[in-house]
């Protein structure tokens, strides 16, 4: 799978509302992927009106201070 | 894909140039007026009901103007530098607690006597002021993650801040990428470049050559030299141009996001092609179905295709998926 760019955490905007990571697409729109998801091990970022598609750099370590962002406990494997 | 008809002017009414955000497009009247269309939520534009061209209520008389992302800047007839839109990352160089304005705030003046002409791509801005003899100064501001506009890394310049002076070469525009900027001066030539610029571009292959034309997509490097478009950068999306195509007849070059556009001198009428990324329509249809204004998916990773036929030299530009073409016929 080709992905259109490779682009670090630090470069993407956290919404601690929605718990989500955006990048600007190209077309216009954002790629997206939820926190969630990351920690689960995806690092694909969907734009969802284009088939465009980023990977997202990150460690498992770097989502802590975003689930802490959010207000909401960290799991385990971060945690510990 | 059929190109549509967006704006009939009168014939008293001159475009001196439009210029692409993520979802606004700002176009730049002679007599100093900016007429609008897209999202205006975040006060980009004006915010107003309804599609289609408005005219901004602006107050000012603008000489100059760029758009970026979520943000517009302008320079007025007195020499001041404006901006406004959402700049979270400094791109309104208003500081860094104000990064919402929805009208035009001033960020700084030029000084008298000095011309200033405005660039811009994603999250940055710069800013370039040419004296009235040799030496220029290139001001910038926005993200700063890729050292795009100074040394060392840092996440945002809130603030136009110098980034490149001197008093001999008077730098003629700035070309910018999502992450990275390109220096040229009058005489054509690659002066310095700036951030994560492609891996395969080597700076000192151009330094020296005179008469280059220098654009930028998002994500590449386009350099126009003799009768060759030299690409580098991304192309998984057919952004790089075809190495072997001769520009003999071309007469302009214009850049999206992630396409190309150029203008083509053919016998007595002149052809707008686009090539690269087109998934949205803006490379236009490869099945040449007159009839069809909704895109057709022909030619997401688009070759160089004829989209348009003009009697007089139009002018071309690129957004986001988006491009956009003033005719004069």
């Amino acid at each position: 799978m080709s992905t259109y760019d490779d682009i670090e955490i630090e470069d993407m905007t956290f919404l601690p509302e929605t718990q989500m990571f955006t990048y600007p697409c190209p077309c216009g729109d954002r790629f997206e992927i939820l926190l969630e998801d990351m920690f689960d091990g995806e690092n694909i970022a969907v734009c969802p009106s284009c088939s465009l598609m980023i990977e997202v750099i990150f460690e498992p370590e770097d989502l802590a201070e975003f689930y802490e962002k959010a207000g909401l406990p960290a799991p385990t494997p971060i945690a510990a | 894909m059929v190109v549509q008809e967006s704006l009939e002017l009168d014939g008293d009414k001159k475009i001196e140039k439009v210029s692409c955000g993520g979802n606004h497009t700002v176009i730049l009247l002679q007599d100093g007026r900016l007429l609008s269309s897209g999202d205006g939520e975040m006060g980009q534009v004006d915010r107003a009901p309804g599609l289609g061209w408005k005219y901004m209520e602006t107050g000012l008389l603008i000489n100059d103007v760029a758009c970026g992302w979520e943000f517009t800047i302008a320079i007025d007839n007195n020499n001041a530098v404006f901006a406004r839109g959402y700049g979270p990352k400094g791109e309104l160089g208003l500081g860094e607690s104000r990064v919402q304005a929805t009208t035009f705030e001033k960020i700084m003046d030029i000084d008298e006597g000095f011309h200033g002409k405005l660039f811009s791509s994603f999250q940055n801005c710069t800013l370039l002021v040419q004296g009235s003899k040799n030496g220029s100064k290139v001001y910038g501001w926005g993200s700063n993650l890729k050292c795009q506009l100074l040394e060392p890394k840092c996440k945002s310049v809130f603030h136009p801040t110098l980034i490149y002076e001197n008093n001999d070469i008077t730098i003629d525009y700035v070309a910018m990428g999502k992450d990275f900027m390109v220096l040229v001066d009058i005489e054509g030539q690659v002066v310095d470049v700036r951030g994560s610029i492609p891996t395969d571009f080597h700076v000192n292959e151009w330094k020296g050559r005179k008469n280059l034309k220098v654009y930028c997509m998002w994500s590449s490097i386009h350099i126009w030299c003799g009768n060759k478009l030299y690409s580098y950068g991304f192309g998984h999306f057919g952004q790089l141009f075809d190495k072997d195509f001769k520009l003999d007849n071309v007469v302009d070059i214009g850049m999206g996001s992630e396409h190309g556009i150029i203008v083509m001198k053919c016998a007595s009428s002149y052809k707008v092609l686009c090539w690269g990324w087109g998934e949205h329509g803006n490379c236009g249809s490869l099945t040449n179905d007159k009839h069809k204004i909704v895109n057709d998916r022909s030619n997401t990773t688009s070759p160089l295709n004829e989209i348009l036929t003009c009697k007089n030299v139009p002018l071309v530009y690129g957004g986001c998926a988006t491009t956009w073409i003033v005719t004069r016929d």
